[in-house]
């Protein structure tokens, strides 16, 4: 009996550890519509577990204006705890005015990124990583890739990676490289990186940079300039906070621009709404789930963090005049400009935002680059990258290691 | 029993702990159908390998090239089958008069794929010249039938290849762009411009914004089917213009807008 009791600490503690570990398996999120996947084969599903154990789920589709389009995105911590994030996201447009006013293309609607237009990638496209193929052509490099510190303290570390997934659309002389990261804490991280060749070149100096005997940009009278431009990206994101229902934005920011203190001040968008990045204010949203609380009993959500360092408006294009729009979800509302009005929708995404209800919160997020030309842009641009994160708040009690 | 030893065997009962919740994380799957997965990704390969192609289609996986091809040929059957009022477009060859322009999956609504199940259709894109306008048609691939079929003006997809070749045709015998073109052509690469071919070529649609040019609001761009072209030679020197033409009427609408 006494020696029973002297090792009660080592059985409980063993135990318990046991106990734990049953528990986290068996926890993992109920079962939902969203938690089938809607393909079924190797080749349109991408299925990742990273080194840290944390695995990404997602759908793969390619389309003829979207290029490709990414499904049911879903998030499996280490402990095997699923969050569901996203029905679908994809790109919804590239809006690129030339500064003398034009000419002004709407790349996804009027090209397409999809079709013959992406780029069928070789393996030295991909090092290290495998290439999905549809209809006999390589349309997506995925690849895990290390992304460097997780985390740092004293001597406590974490190399952390993520899943990458891209692919590439060939439009006119430009490459764009529509670029996904899944981190392993649950982190996503969308971009498309732009280069190829320069498209135009004009003599007027005021709307361009002097690019002097180069193979792109040679004029039959008068000094060459590179033409300057815009590329305005958008995203669509039907968010789906563990699920269809119980979807809600909500923006954050904080008061208090030119004093000593801020406050913070949350908003629940309950209709349509537009809005502008307010880099003094901090403002970011996020879509939460009300009814799923994770174990600390706070409300699942995924924050959209805002990265726009040009802002691109014009009067005339009311879809410039906002960089979030957060609308309800509408079939027909497919992309923020020149989308089709068939089906009754609007022309484009400011024309979505008509005070109806949200129950079901899709975010429009647009980003712009303006291109001031170089030297060095020829005889290949270097990519230039431009992204945003959407980053888990309080879909887990705990940062996810 | 001395200290040390209670010590030691509680160690060791932790550590048995230990081991057996190590166990359970790391072999009791969590989400079964996940890791029946094939793991795919080889991250020590230089370059990367091509995953093998899917077998069959179902759910959001996109058409296969027969998928296509079956959707098209019922489209256009369905199409043949129709009586139309409209006069052929003289500005158009006779056998571009219905232009097929692409076929791609049908986007099912939301609340169908929550259901979880749905048969395979196809949206089948085509372009009326006879009365301006897109011929869109949902042809259900499991049933062999025509869904829908839907006519609307002022939607506006991308061009196939016919019609940049035929915009391209309409530039090279414009009297002054295609004087422009040829000039530019020679003093780029040295040679003359004898054939469409030897020049590359990318199409983009044009349509009438609030920001359009005189010209292209005077042509109806949108309402009639306009390209914008942008030329370069074969070893990627700039063309330096962005000739737009009314691919409906077959006429030259700008040459640097
Ligand atoms: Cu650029």
């Amino acid at each position: 009996m006494r020696k029973l009791r002297m090792l009660m600490p080592g059985l409980l503690v063993a135990l318990g550890l046991v106990a734990v570990a049953l528990i986290s398996r068996t926890m993992a999120t109920p079962a939902a519509a969203t938690d089938r996947l809607p393909c079924a084969s190797a080749a349109f599903t991408i299925n990742e577990r990273l080194p840290n154990g944390a695995r990404w789920t997602m759908c793969w589709e390619e389309r003829f204006r979207e290029g490709v389009v990414l499904r049911s995105i879903k998030y499996t911590s280490p402990a095997g705890e699923a969050v569901f994030v996203l029905s679908q996201a994809n790109l919804a447009q590239i809006f690129v005015p030339y500064d003398p006013g034009t000419p002004r293309f709407h790349d996804l609607s009027d090209y397409g990124l999809g079709d013959s237009h992406l780029n069928n990638m070789t393996p030295a496209d991909c090092p290290g990583g495998v290439l999905l193929q549809n209809n006999g052509r390589n349309i997506i490099c995925k690849t895990i890739v290390p992304v460097g510190y997780g985390y740092k303290y004293y001597d406590t570390q974490k190399q952390a990676s993520a899943l990458q997934v891209f692919s590439v659309s060939h439009i006119g002389a430009y490459n764009y490289i529509n670029h996904w990261l899944f981190y392993d804490d649950g982190t996503i991280e969308p971009a498309v990186g732009a280069t190829g060749q320069l498209q135009m070149c004009t003599s007027n100096p005021q709307h361009g940079w002097r690019i002097d005997g180069q193979q792109r940009c040679t004029l039959s009278s008068g000094q060459p300039y590179g033409t300057s431009h815009m590329h305005n990206y958008y995203w669509r994101l039907d968010f789906d906070i563990n699920g269809i229902s119980n979807n809600v934005v909500e923006q954050i920011e904080f008061s208090g621009n030119q004093t000593e203190q801020r406050q913070l001040v949350q908003s629940t968008m309950l209709s349509e709404q537009k809005v502008q990045v307010s880099p003094t204010t901090f403002r970011s949203w996020r879509v939460k789930n009300t009814a799923a609380l994770n174990s600390d009993g706070h409300q699942r959500s995924y924050e959209l963090i805002p990265d726009n360092y040009h802002n691109f408006r014009n009067t005339n294009e009311p879809w410039t005049q906002n960089d979030l729009y957060v609308t309800q979800y509408n079939p027909c509302e497919l992309w923020a400009t020149h989308n089709p009005t068939s089906g009754g929708c609007g022309d484009d995404v400011s024309d979505f935002v008509n005070d109806q209800t949200i129950t079901d919160p899709v975010l429009w997020y647009g980003l712009s680059f303006h291109h001031l030309t170089r030297d060095e842009d020829d005889p290949y641009m270097s990519s230039h990258w431009n992204s945003y994160l959407l980053v888990p708040r309080d879909a887990f009690a705990a940062q996810q290691r | 029993m001395r200290s040390t030893q209670v010590v030691l065997k509680n160690v060791a009962l932790v550590a048995l702990g230990m081991l057996a919740a190590f166990a359970i994380m790391r072999w009791l799957p969590t989400d079964r159908s996940a890791q029946a997965q094939q793991e795919l990704l080889m991250p020590e390969q230089a370059v990367g390998v091509v995953a093998a192609p899917a077998k069959g289609r179902t759910g959001t996986e996109p058409l296969s090239t027969d998928e296509q091809k079956t959707a098209a040929s019922i489209a256009l059957k369905y199409l043949g089958s129709q009586r139309v009022s409209a006069k052929d477009n003289p500005a158009v060859p006779a056998d571009q008069q219905l232009e097929l322009l692409f076929a791609e999956r049908h986007e099912e609504s939301k609340a169908t794929y929550a259901r979880g199940a749905w048969e395979r259709r196809a949206d089948v894109y085509l372009y009326d010249y006879r009365r301006d306008g897109v011929i869109l048609n949902v042809v259900n691939l499991a049933t062999g039938k025509i869904d829908s079929s839907d006519f609307a003006r002022g939607a506006q997809p991308p061009l196939t290849q016919n019609e940049i070749d035929r915009a391209v045709q309409i530039v090279m015998t414009h009297p002054q762009a295609g004087k422009t073109l040829s000039q530019e052509f020679a003093r780029l690469t040295g040679t003359n411009l004898k054939d469409a071919s030897q020049v590359e070529v990318a199409g983009f649609i044009q349509l009438t914004d609030p920001s359009s040019s005189p010209l292209v609001r005077a042509a109806s761009c949108g309402s009639h089917r306009c390209a914008q072209l942008l030329f370069s030679t074969p070893s990627g020197e700039m063309v330096s213009i962005t000739p737009i033409v009314d691919l409906s009427t077959g006429l030259f609408v700008s040459l640097n807008n």
